[in-house]
């Protein structure tokens, strides 16, 4: 699919990761899945694209973020679609990029 | 007549035993030297030669090869092991202390976010070089590590509301890290069986 969109997290939404909900505080993912991820991603798929989401310059990775933005959107889309619409960059750590994928893929597993 | 068998009766039959068996023995083994050498025997020699010192340098130069390969691939292996145990004890220490500070959930996010870095580099490294009956195993040590990551940075232990680390997240954590452990045994095995 056509990357027709990209999501810069670092420069967009923060170069540092919080935790899951808004009660743990700034930067929560949940905080990025509501303002940036699920809007941009219904976009795409509305347009029948792909979003790079470039998670490059982004500090830390915990798996609550993760949950709370990547998992959140597989449980509400399901892991098939979330995948063939979300491209992801990350060159300084593409372990990031597994991470995320493996979450999506097991986005009820903690 | 002892004196006689002594001196004279047992040197003559020794004497004629021994001339026997010379006689006998005297063309054994039959063959004929030729003095005249062809220049392809002067090269057979050196090659029969060649071969001699050669094989046993070549065999040696591969058992040297292979044992210093698996010495490289181990020390990767100690290397990732030295740094998992390093966060381990921190979560550990955090865990006995009963108390977790910001600092603290700062702290094993880094870490954790450097070991990612580090395993992406040990992991494609050991890919390349590691033997293939390894692969499967570090497959799996992929696997384990991402549900180490996965419960080590869960809301259970870096949540704003989280105080302490609980038994129950805190047993999770030891099992996924023995997982882990568990996996790198198995590769070493592999690397050591093959």
């Amino acid at each position: 699919m056509e990357i027709k969109d990209t999501l810069i997290i670092a420069k967009e939404f923060g170069d540092t990761a919080g935790a899951r909900d808004y009660d743990d505080g700034d930067y929560s993912g949940k905080e990025f899945y509501d303002k940036f991820l699920l809007p941009r991603f219904n976009k795409a798929v509305e347009g029948k694209y792909a979003l790079l989401i470039d998670i490059d310059g982004f500090w830390g990775w915990p798996s609550s973020f993760v949950s709370g933005s990547f998992g959140l959107l597989s449980k509400e889309k399901g892991a098939k679609i979330v995948l063939s619409h979300l491209e992801f960059k990350c060159d300084s750590n593409p372990m990031k990029i597994e991470k995320a994928k493996y979450i999506i893929n097991n986005p009820e597993k903690k | 007549m002892k004196v006689f068998l002594r001196y004279f009766l047992l040197p003559a039959v020794t004497l004629l035993v021994g001339i026997s068996i010379g006689l006998v023995i005297r063309d054994i083994p039959k063959f004929s030297m030729d003095y005249n050498i062809k220049i392809t025997d002067v090269f057979s020699v050196i090659l029969t030669f060649g071969i001699g010192v050669f094989i046993p340098l070549l065999v040696k130069k591969l058992i040297d090869d292979k044992r210093t390969k698996n010495a490289h691939l181990f020390e990767e292996l100690s290397g990732f092991s030295k740094m998992t145990e390093n966060i381990h004890d921190y979560i550990q220490d955090v865990y006995n202390n009963k108390k977790i500070l910001v600092k603290d959930k700062d702290y094993i996010n880094i870490q954790m976010d450097l070991l990612g870095k580090e395993f992406n580099e040990f992991h494609a490294f050991m890919m390349e070089n590691c033997p293939k009956q390894a692969t499967e195993y570090l497959n799996e040590l992929k696997t384990c590590y991402i549900e180490y990551w996965q419960i080590s940075t869960s809301i259970e232990v870096i949540g704003s509301s989280i105080k302490k680390i609980d038994d129950k997240t805190f047993k999770t954590i030891c099992e996924k890290y023995t997982e882990m452990n568990k996996r790198i045994r198995r590769i070493k095995t592999e690397i050591i069986k093959h």
